[in-house]
């Protein structure tokens, strides 16, 4: 039995269980739609850390070895800081845009495609680039998440619609606050990447690396996520205008993720596949064989 | 015997007579053990608040409600004659309902405010320490504590705001979670806008309070009343950029803060959220400012929506808190018929024990050469063989109880068994010990 894809399709379905149970709570006001949807969320990442630990154990603990293997670690980051703030705060209603969006990205992760190698090998910085990477993309996702229920609960409060939905979303400043430290978070993660990934790339991209479609998208976010912080953290600037920069800024680092996901294989890496080196092609993620 | 009520409440009387029977600020143990001497009820228990004074006792007199009346009407100096006017009298039943819709809020000045479980429940503890209350008020009033609990549980009969100043400072809380560290700016210092900062800070919050006022002396009187600070009105526009929550209340027939002061102030703020009250009529806070970026502005009339809004959620919810109070009232009344056969169960194994006692006193003589050890033995099969023939009466009994049956039922076990005191007292006598 594949027990890869049995606890990856286990994962997507709490996954998806727990977002209709959010959703529920968020729009039909149910508490007890709250607790179960907390709760399968954890039976969730319990499923999905058993499926990751089998996929690290049987391809030598290499997130590396498969396309689809970002999106797996991506949405496994996002539901545990999203249980971690919610056993906090609370906050159910920050799991009915979370967990969505972890299950969309676990489907991306078994869902069948091409195998192979994702990234360039022969070099000791790359797991620290592609981990902070894959965490700095999750944290900056959670602050996307808080930064529409800002805009949310700020809309409601401004046209008076204060009764249902409302009363379900967390305070304003509190979403503020708690979306610019998860962007510090996600901020000094993509500068680690982005470092380390400096140090990578000549080596394995060639003299051009820095025009590829990735970097120059990741530095944008980067530059957009500077601005934020910028304006937040030294010079105290809050409200709606400095949500915006966390929307746009999370956009930027997905057309980034998914650029770096799908670009064409380095030479070097695709040479090691051919002979046979220590980055073998590896099986599909689970579920997608 | 039986649990009867009488009382009076803001929907039957005047304040004038609430007052004068209300037993707040008296000794309840002194109100209880007065009433008590001065009636023939078995159990009693008070339960006084503003609103309401109510008396629920066990009683087995035909007189009751003049009993009662007479002694509340003494004890606030009325006469019973213009008292009887107001009061409502129930038994039985309707007063168990009655207590229940009490202890949820259904019958609230304010449908499904809170305090009054709490006031419930004090009840209950003034009768035990006065001693007036047995085992049927005890339980009466426990069922209903429960009924309370769970409608404000289980219902949303509770939630939401039902005045404006308790509305706005819910509104604050949505907005900035956190009181404690907020600035407060109080424009006006009218007694309405006293009122919701009395409401915030209440509301565990320490908060930072600026009142700007158009007479300096009062608010010197007001910030020195919330610990705060006295702001100039020339320097409005500048507390206005540090403050979080404004409370609007003058009696200026024009706006007082204007999209220009605010234009001003939010360079100062940095895009942080500032909450507007206003309070005031006619409106202190220019419209226009309310759809400037970052600001959220309500008026009276926003916030007394509110209000009404939840008023009515509150009405809708009372429907789902009747069944509550149904499920609770048949849970008691099962648990009150229990009490019909529970002495009957107990003479039936009363006569159970003396016929072994007897018959062990009639052959006792002839088994003496059995060792202890041996008597022991006998005596309980013997008990044995009688718990179980006896087993199957009892268990009629309570299924009887459950049923509402049980009176009937009482009276057929009785004669079955011929349980009456002389054929028990004859056992007795009889008895001897193995």
């Amino acid at each position: 039995m594949n027990w890869e894809a049995l606890f990856s399709g286990l994962t997507l379905l709490f996954y998806a269980v727990s977002s209709i149970q959010y959703h529920t709570h968020l729009f039909a006001g149910s508490e007890r739609a709250a607790r179960l949807a907390r709760a399968t969320a954890m039976v969730g990442l319990v499923a999905h850390t058993v499926a990751l630990g089998i996929w690290c154990m049987t391809h030598n603990w290499s997130i590396l070895r498969d396309e689809r293997m970002p999106f797996a670690v991506v949405a496994y980051c996002v539901v545990l800081v999203q249980l971690f703030v919610s056993s906090r705060k609370g906050w159910p209603a920050l799991g009915s845009l979370s967990i969505p969006l972890a299950f969309i990205a676990e489907s991306f992760a078994v869902t069948p495609g091409p195998s192979g190698v994702a990234a360039a090998a022969g070099s000791a910085l790359l797991r620290p680039h592609v981990l902070a990477l894959l965490l700095g993309f999750a944290a900056f996702a959670l602050a996307f998440c808080l930064a529409v229920l800002y805009l949310l609960q700020s809309w409601l409060l401004k046209t008076k619609q204060i009764k249902g939905l409302f009363k379900r979303l967390p305070p304003l400043e509190s979403v503020s606050t708690a979306a610019h430290r998860i962007a510090i978070l996600g901020f000094t993660l993509l500068t680690l990447g982005i470092i380390t990934g400096s140090l990578v790339a000549p080596n394995s991209w060639g003299p051009q690396w820095y025009l590829d479609p990735h970097t120059v998208t990741g530095v944008v976010a980067w530059a957009i996520y500077a601005a934020y912080l910028g304006v937040s953290s030294l010079l105290g600037w809050r409200g709606r205008r400095t949500t915006y920069f966390l929307i746009a800024g999370f956009l930027v680092v997905v057309v980034a993720f998914v650029t770096s996901v799908n670009r064409p294989k380095p030479a070097k890496a695709a040479d090691n596949v051919h002979q046979g080196s220590a980055l073998r092609p590896a099986a599909n993620y689970p579920g997608a064989s | 015997m039986r649990v009867v009520l009488v009382g009076l409440s803001h929907k039957t009387a005047p304040v004038e007579l609430r007052e004068k029977l209300s037993l707040y600020g008296r000794s309840h143990q002194e109100a209880l053990h007065g009433l008590r001497d001065a009636t023939h009820l078995a159990e009693c228990a008070a339960l006084s608040t503003c609103n309401r004074t109510e008396i629920y006792a066990l009683t087995d007199e035909q007189d009751w409600q003049e009993q009662i009346l007479e002694a509340l009407a003494r004890q606030a100096g009325v006469s019973p004659g213009h008292l009887q006017d107001h009061l409502y009298s129930f038994e039985g039943t309707p007063a168990y309902r009655h207590l229940f819709r009490v202890a949820s809020g259904l019958d609230s000045m304010v449908m499904g405010e809170g305090q009054i479980l709490g006031q419930v429940r004090e009840c209950l503890q003034s009768a035990q320490e006065a001693e007036t209350s047995g085992t049927i008020v005890h339980n009466l009033f426990q069922q209903a504590i429960a009924c309370g609990k769970r409608a404000r549980t289980e219902t949303e009969i509770g939630r939401g705001a039902v005045s404006v100043s308790f509305a706005a400072v819910q509104l604050a809380k949505q907005i900035f979670e956190r009181l404690n560290d907020r600035v407060v700016l109080l424009i006006g210092a009218g007694e309405t806008g006293e009122q919701t900062a009395k409401m915030l800070l209440a509301d565990g919050a320490a908060p930072r309070m600026l009142v700007c006022n158009r007479t300096r002396e009062r608010a010197e009187t007001v910030a020195e009343q919330f610990g705060g600070k006295v702001v100039a009105f020339e320097q409005l526009g500048e507390a206005l950029g540090r403050a979080d929550i404004v409370i609007a209340s003058t009696g200026a027939p024009h706006a007082v803060v204007t999209t220009e002061l605010m234009k001003g102030a939010k360079r100062a703020r940095r895009g942080r959220p500032i909450f507007f009250i206003d309070i005031a009529v006619p409106r202190d806070v220019d419209p226009l400012v309310g759809e400037m970026e970052d600001v959220y502005l309500y008026n009276v009339d926003d916030l007394q929506a509110v209000v009404e809004k939840n008023l009515a959620g509150r009405q809708q919810e009372a429907e789902q808190v009747d069944r509550i109070i149904e499920e609770e009232l048949k849970r008691f009344q099962q648990w009150l018929r229990t009490l019909e056969v529970g002495p009957t169960i107990q003479q039936l194994q009363q006569f159970s024990d003396a016929i072994v006692r007897s018959e062990w006193a009639r052959v006792g003589g002839r088994l003496s050469h059995l060792s202890d050890r041996d008597r022991d033995m006998v005596d309980a099969y013997i008990r044995g063989v009688v718990n179980k023939m006896l087993r199957p009466p009892i268990l009629h009994l309570k299924d009887a109880a459950a049923s509402g049956n049980g009176y009937h039922e009482v009276e057929h076990v009785r004669a079955i068994f011929g349980l009456n005191r002389e054929q028990l007292t004859e056992a007795d006598a009889d008895g001897g010990k193995p």
